[in-house]
């Protein structure tokens, strides 16, 4: 009877717990929209681009302006321009770096971000080792919240348990006792299934609503499988495209140079580094920790000016590991020169790879990013287009191949094929009906363009 | 008498066997293996019910949901220093030579993040692009796990230093006691490795003779040897040379059992010569006559073929060159032959000057009959020239012989072994295994622990080819330069340079040394060689000929006077005291180097269409005779044909002089009867020598196969046993006895895999005169357009049937780009190159033979073989009442299906532009593009198969397992090897379990070639696309390109009086044409060949 009892507990158990897990998924996560909305430049408890945002709420609500931060968040410049703010113009004064407007934020996410960033406590271990291999942790934010959820959930229910089955013995004492019938092999799986035979209605209710959830959250889930937006790995160097592309103002592809070139566009070799880093020996924001690993790697000795040999006259090199940030399954032939060369679609870095000028460490950018960029003057003038589906997914590629248009006049290339459509008129008139050539009426929704 | 030219791809088809009837049916020619899937023989026994499966499918659905919400960290390591040529995802391209003793070739490697992955032949240069399937699949051994990682002792492996130390002390102890040692070595063709050798000799035995020193000798050992025309030369010209023959001008060849296409000689070159003259548009073709008693690639490619004994060869010699005298030769040769003899001595006159003769006997008589023929024809200094000699195969038997004496009476002390594996290719392998493990002193540089490596003292394990530097003088006008393309992947040492370590001459820095680099290069200054005057300094001239891959000699040849001596010939009848005669040949596997590649392995043969195996090739009637079956009735006899496919083959063993080898049979139409032949390469590791996991047979679950004494089984036997030398050269045909046996061995061919279903207009032919006279006026007489009948318009008429379609008109033509490609047939010698380079530039899987046997194989590219023959209905009706018609005696006649002609088709995906395949997919993962590709898209493909059982051609692969992790090919798919996975081209999937796969037309080369020319900003033009099959053809027999171009090749050819498209009446408009075979046959049949032709009996 106790294993029936545990083994029934424990299915209730499980079942409550998926119910715990499911909720917390639709809740805000006020950890999750930081970090991807805000921590390229705020940092919770320090200055960093942006000013430290620990207790932010606090000092605007001391300043009597609860209301007016949130306008902040969502339009700064809309904000500091119609001049009711205070803090507004402080924060302006501060940095002559513009916030990015988060308009896409809602005030509840919002909230969730205060909530988070003021109860943030800054963690004790230190990033980074002395070793130049990457860490495999997928995100720095390990759920720990979500286990202590489980923990808790599996105490509460054995409890409950516990607490059902010494009812149940003390009504079975009670019973012999009183000298009652009470059927021995009764047991709760006995009792529920036939409270739930009684109350059919009730059970087919939960049946057809246990399966609407669960198909729905199954879409919804199945929907995320391979999206990769929003993903940071940990680096074996904290490299910082914000001081790299974004203050020293490096053009992309001076460290990812075979971009024009092949279908990488290359995670840059330490010599292409040693540049610039061969003199540049400390940084603004780590000293000289990350530049010396840098040096170990290429084997440069930075006291010498010279190269640490071996005895064969070989350089001591150790190649760093880097975590790949942007991954494509095996059957898929991205190019990047095929889009990003000046004689082919000539696209910018930032369609694709949102403001990386603003980011840190290598990352996926979220469409949202990427939109919000492309709404902005910079956006606007390198023609970037607004899509929406999620990054690095088919649907987000083919649904540019569909809105890019392709000028035939560009090149030769494209000046031989505008003569041969010429000589189709079906195929012409077709192609031509809204006066516009997309990519994918050259065939650019084929599937072994990109797959063989 | 009307005739039918009859179209059959094995014997099961032409006799209509009632298994060819079953299985020609069967699209899949297995049910679907679910018991593989689960990997287990016991699956029956297991007690897994219905609801247990339930569960676990549930649970395994769940936790693959869940698995597959975290994904794996991907690691990237970039350069530290990136080299300034590589760019990531780009390929390089470097020129290279192979040699390896038996074969060359001037290779282009193509090479991605400094790994080789593929190669072709280079067209500049001296093989001028030719390229056979060993040389082709080469770049597999590099990457071979089996290859020897550092220097071993006595088995027990050491550092190179302390090696060097202990072998420095042996060689000096035998200088010191002048003892004997002897380097045996392959034909050496670098001037620099045999100054390197020089130096050795010079430094342990001085040829000064006060110092006393050990008497070393370097004695060059060819596994297959040529010396008999090395011999004859020197017996008829004075001079012991091999001259250059060229093909390319012969207007009449004669070939006395000479496999030049694919094995003699140098066929890298010659198989590239002979199809430049078999081009019916040059305004004339080459007149090919083909003695021989195996059916070789060489006599299918034939316009003539007559079938002898190996014991005729010189008969036939003899009897032509009495023919050219006027004299008559009264050799007993029989009627037919002598027949043949007289119409090949007649056409070698008509071209007197422009004729060629050749034999692969290695009898020094034979060839000098050859010899003495070309003399009489005046063929010195046209199709033969003297002055460029060709270097290879200088071994000297007589030489090879005395070694062998002094080897096994003690006489010689130490020896070392460089490129050669005499315990394996000496017919007395064992007795000299056992002399070299009683020699004081023995090193061997294999790179594996072979048969002669393992009872070596010392194993110095050189380089591959692909990591090491040399320079190599294959003819006297031409030298090539081999470069590395990759890093040592083992510690090995190039052998040159161990040979310079132990002369004292360089010393080992590290893995990356580059001493022989150093000493060639200086050897070059310091003997000028190539022609460095157009260079401003050596640098210059040096680092052109690396890219160029060879310079030309620039040393002025003086012509050479040679004077025409009539040595005396002994045409001595051989005791003819057996039944049998044998032939040992070569086939694809060559002499047995590339035994354990799998690529070469997997490649079917290209006549017999067996994979994996090697077996005795017999006249279908001696086998019928030999095991008894009763051939009465015609019909019962042919249903127990035994290819070993379907049927399992018989098994003989072959004696000869008290050695035996026992092997399948396989009835190989056009082999001569009272002949057998049998493939040497062989049964290599037969006492277990770790030369690579493909070497070994293994069963069907994918483990090796073991013997009665727990050793690997290897692939077929050694013929080099029953090789042995006569009058001073070694013979490799003789006299045996065959003797049945009861058992029965599987063979796995392809020749029955998806069969055409009696289709016809698939293959075309016509003959040179035929088509000569009507390709201006009338094409239809020679490629007929299929008419279908049409009622419309109130009247019968007909109409072509590429008119009719029930699609609509796919827009490709005049739109973008259309790929297209065209395939000569007369060109095509069916090498079988085009299917390697497939192989290994789409990353087909390697399947093994039992996967072979269950129609399983991969290729996406295969070479049809049809046989034909024409029957006169005479003949038939003859067959029927099984007796003699009026007074003409059928019964005396040759039967023509035994001695059948050979149409090679290389069949891929026709990218149809009304494709069969495209609207049966329920899941639309196999579309048309726009430009004209049938693409194939893997992730969408969920397995139904519906595709491939619509494909009329029958070229869709359906992919059954997990090649690259499921055990059952770990020993033979490369993709299962750490080391040999490096060989991916990581430009194409590797594709899954579940997914049809098929030619793409190499996509991946289309896509690049259109970013490079819209980078370039301009538009595509000829030569910019190749399919990798297209690229490694040594003949250009495929025309590649975009037919939207109207200047494109491709264009012009597919409207050519030859281009036919195949099956077209079945309307499915591929972009693929053939042009049609054209043979230079002087018979008055052209007209019923073309027009009578069906195939086989419909069904």
């Amino acid at each position: 009877m106790i294993n029936k009892l545990i083994k029934f507990s424990v299915k209730i158990s499980l079942t409550i717990v998926m119910a715990f897990a499911a909720l917390s998924f639709f809740s805000q996560d006020g950890e999750k929209l930081f970090k991807a909305n805000c921590a390229s430049c705020h940092n919770p408890v320090k200055n960093a681009t942006g000013p430290k945002m620990q207790g932010v709420l606090q000092k605007w609500t001391d300043a009597g302006e609860e209301e007016l931060i949130y306008q902040w968040v969502s339009n700064p410049s809309k904000l500091y321009n119609s001049g009711k703010s205070k803090m507004a113009k402080a924060i302006w004064d501060w940095s002559p770096t513009a916030m990015t407007p988060q308009g896409h934020l809602s005030r509840e996410e919002v909230e969730s971000i205060f909530t988070y960033v003021d109860n943030y406590a800054p963690p004790v271990a230190a990033i980074g080792g002395g070793s130049l291999a990457a860490n495999d942790s997928l995100s720095d934010d390990a759920n720990s919240s979500d286990y202590w959820w489980w923990i808790i959930s599996f105490i509460l229910v054995f409890v409950l348990f516990a607490i059902l089955g010494v009812r149940r013995e003390l009504t079975a004492a009670v019973a012999a006792k009183e000298g009652k019938e009470f059927d021995p092999t009764s047991t709760f799986a006995t009792t529920a299934q036939q409270w739930l035979l009684r109350n059919w209605f009730v059970t087919m209710l939960l049946i057809v609503g246990v399966a609407l959830f669960s198909g729905v959250e199954l879409f919804g889930r199945a929907y995320q499988l391979g999206v990769y937006e929003d993903y940071m790995p940990s680096q074996p160097v904290a490299y910082s495209h914000k001081l790299h592309a974004g203050k020293m103002g490096i053009e992309c592809k001076y460290c990812h140079h075979s971009a024009e070139k092949s279908k990488h566009a290359g995670i840059p070799s330490v010599n292409v580094c040693m540049n610039c880093h061969a003199i540049v020996h400390e940084g603004p924001e780590y000293g000289t920790e990350e530049i010396d690993k840098l040096h170990k790697a290429s084997g440069y000795n930075k006291n010498k000016q010279a190269y640490n040999l071996d005895e064969f006259g070989d350089r001591l090199e150790e190649p760093i590991v880097w975590n790949k940030a942007h991954n494509l399954p095996d059957h898929v032939y991205f190019s990047h020169a095929q889009h990003v060369h000046s004689n082919t679609a000539n696209i910018d870095c930032r369609q694709c790879h949102g403001p990386v000028q603003t980011y840190t460490l290598g990352r996926v950018s979220t469409i949202d990013e990427v939109n919000a960029y492309a709404a902005t003057d910079d956006g606007m003038e390198r023609g970037l287009i607004q899509l929406t589906k999620p990054l690095l997914t088919m649907g987000w590629c083919i649904e540019c191949h569909n809105k890019k248009e392709i000028d035939l006049t560009s090149s030769g290339y494209y000046e031989e094929i505008h003569k041969r459509i010429k000589l189709r008129a079906d195929v012409n008139n077709k192609i031509f009906e809204d006066d516009k050539v997309t990519v994918k009426e050259l065939g650019g929704w084929e599937c072994a363009k990109c797959h063989y | 008498m009307s005739k039918t030219k009859t179209y059959w791809k094995g014997y099961s088809e032409k006799h209509q066997t009632p298994e060819f009837s079953i299985s020609s049916q069967k699209e899949f020619q297995d049910d679907v293996p679910v018991d593989e899937f689960l990997g287990s023989d016991g699956i029956d026994d297991l007690k897994t019910g219905r609801r247990d499966f339930l569960k676990f499918m549930g649970f395994s659905v769940a936790a693959a949901t869940l698995a597959s919400c975290e994904s794996p960290v991907i690691k990237s390591i970039p350069y530290v220093n990136k080299p300034e040529e590589i760019t990531p995802g780009v390929s390089n391209w470097y020129s290279s030579a192979y040699y390896d003793g038996n074969d060359f070739a001037n290779v282009l490697v193509k090479s991605r993040e400094g790994r080789p992955i593929w190669l072709k032949g280079k067209r500049e240069s001296f093989t001028q692009g030719g390229l056979i399937p060993r040389v082709s699949t080469s770049i597999l051994n590099l990457y071979n796990s089996s290859r020897l990682n550092g220097p071993s002792v006595n088995k027990s492996s050491d550092s190179w230093s302390s090696i060097d130390k202990e072998i420095l002390k042996k060689l000096n102890n035998l200088k010191d006691k002048n003892r004997r040692v002897r380097i045996v070595s392959n034909t050496i063709i670098s001037p620099s490795t045999k100054s390197v050798i020089q130096d050795f000799i010079n430094k342990f035995s001085p040829s000064d003779d006060s110092v006393s020193g050990c008497n070393i000798k370097h004695i060059e050992y060819d596994a297959q040897s040529y010396y008999g025309i090395r011999k004859a030369n020197e017996n008829i010209f004075g001079k012991g040379f091999i001259p250059s023959y060229d093909f390319t001008k012969a207007k009449t060849i004669v070939s006395i059992n000479a496999d030049f296409i694919c094995n003699w000689l140098l066929p890298s070159k010659f198989s590239t010569d002979f199809s430049k003259a078999r081009k019916p548009e040059n305004g004339w073709m080459s007149k090919h006559f083909q003695f021989e008693s195996v059916l070789s690639l060489t006599g299918a490619n034939s316009d003539v073929r007559v079938k002898i004994k190996p014991s005729e060869e010189i008969l036939v010699a003899s009897s032509i060159l009495s023919s050219l005298n006027n004299q008559n030769s009264n050799s007993s040769l029989n009627e037919a032959t002598n027949e043949k003899i007289q119409s090949a001595v007649k056409s070698l006159l008509e071209n007197k000057g422009n004729s060629l003769v050749v034999a692969g006997s290695n009898d020094p008589n034979v060839q000098m009959l050859v010899n003495k023929i070309n003399y009489q024809l005046n063929n010195y200094g046209t199709t033969i020239d003297v002055d460029n000699e060709i270097n290879l195969f200088n071994g000297n038997d007589e030489e090879v012989d005395s070694f062998q004496k002094d080897l096994l009476s003690g006489k010689i002390d130490g020896v070392i072994f460089y490129g050669v594996n005499p315990v394996y290719s000496m017919s007395n392998g064992s007795e000299i295994s056992e002399a070299i493990s009683k020699l004081d002193f023995s090193v061997s540089f294999s790179e594996f622990m072979d048969e002669t490596a393992s009872v070596c003292q010392f194993v110095c394990p050189d380089h591959n080819y692909l990591e090491s530097w040399c320079d190599l003088n294959p003819g006297s006008n031409n030298y090539s330069l081999q470069q590395p393309l990759i890093r040592p992947l083992y510690n090995t040492r190039q052998a040159q340079e161990s040979l310079l370590v132990w002369s004292g001459l360089a010393e080992r820095s590290n893995s990356e040394s580059q001493a022989f680099y150093d000493y060639m290069r200086k050897y070059w200054l310091d003997n000028s060689i190539g022609d460095q005057s157009s260079y401003p300094n050596f640098a210059d001239f040096w680092n052109w000929t690396v890219h160029n891959g060879f310079t030309a000699s620039t040393n002025e040849s003086i012509p050479s006077i040679l004077v025409f001596n009539d040595y005396p010939v002994q045409i001595n009848p051989q005791e003819n005291a057996l039944d049998w005669e044998y032939i040992v040949y070569q086939k694809e596997l060559g002499v047995g180097n590339h035994a354990a590649n799998p690529w070469l392995q997997e490649l079917p043969d290209a006549i017999s269409k067996i994979v994996w195996d090697n077996y005795i090739t017999m006249a279908p009637s001696d086998c019928y005779k030999l095991f008894g079956i009763d051939t009465s009735d015609s019909k019962s006899a042919w249903d127990g044909i035994h290819l070993g496919q379907e049927e399992k083959a018989f098994v003989a063993t072959l004696k000869v002089n008290g050695k035996e080898i026992k092997l399948p049979i396989y009835p190989l139409p056009g082999q001569t009867s009272g002949t057998v032949g049998v493939s040497m390469g062989y049964g290599r590791g037969e006492n277990n020598e770790d030369i690579g996991n493909a070497a070994f047979q293994a069963d069907e679950y994918g483990n090796h196969l073991t013997n009665a004494q727990g050793g690997l089984v290897p692939i077929g036997a050694n013929a080099f046993k029953l090789c042995n030398f006569k009058n001073g050269s070694v013979s490799y045909s003789g006299y045996g006895d065959v003797i049945a046996t009861n058992e029965r061995y599987s063979l796995a061919g392809t020749q029955t895999h998806h069969t055409i279903m009696g289709r016809t207009s698939i293959v075309k032919e016509t003959t040179y005169d035929f088509w000569k006279d009507n390709h201006k006026s009338n094409q239809e007489a020679y490629n007929p357009k299929v008419k279908l009948h049409s009622h419309e318009e109130g009247g019968h008429s007909e109409v072509n049937a590429t008119e009719f379609s029930l699609w609509d008109e796919h827009p490709v033509e005049h739109v973008g780009h259309r790929w297209g490609m065209s395939i000569d047939l007369s060109s095509c010698n069916g090498c079988g190159v085009c299917i390697t380079a497939c192989h290994s530039e789409n990353n087909v899987p390697v399947v093994g033979k039992d996967e072979v046997r269950r129609s399983r194989d991969m290729h996406w590219l295969r070479m049809d073989r049809y046989f034909s023959s024409i029957e006169d209905d005479n003949r038939k009706e003859w067959a029927d009442s099984n007796k003699v018609d009026g007074d003409f005696d059928y019964g005396n006649l040759e039967v023509p299906e035994e001695n059948p002609s050979v149409v090679f088709m290389p069949m891929l995906c026709q990218h149809c532009n009304h494709a069969p395949c495209e609207t049966v997919c329920p899941v639309a993962a196999t579309t048309h593009s726009n430009e004209g590709l049938n693409q194939m898209t893997y992730n969408r493909c969920i397995g139904t198969r519906y595709c491939a059982n619509n494909c009329p051609y029958k070229v869709r692969r359906f992919n059954w397992f997990n090649y690259r992790d499921y055990k059952k090919f770990k020993n033979f798919n490369p993709n299962q090897d750490q080391m040999a996975r490096m060989v991916l081209n990581p430009d194409v999937v590797v594709r899954s379990r579940g997914v049809m796969e098929k030619c793409s037309f190499c996509v991946q080369g289309i896509q690049a070639a259109k970013l490079e020319a819209k980078k370039e900003g301009r538009k595509i033009v000829d030569g910019d696309v190749m399919s990798a099959c297209g690229d490694a053809c040594p003949n250009d027999c495929i025309t590649f390109g975009d037919w939207n171009d109207p200047e494109s090749k491709i264009r012009e050819v597919s409207g050519s009086d030859r281009a036919y498209q195949a099956l077209e009446e079945v309307g499915v408009k591929p972009n693929i044409w053939y042009q049609l075979k054209v043979r230079n046959i002087d018979e008055e049949l052209a007209e019923n060949v073309s027009s009578d032709e069906s195939h086989s009996e419909s069904h």
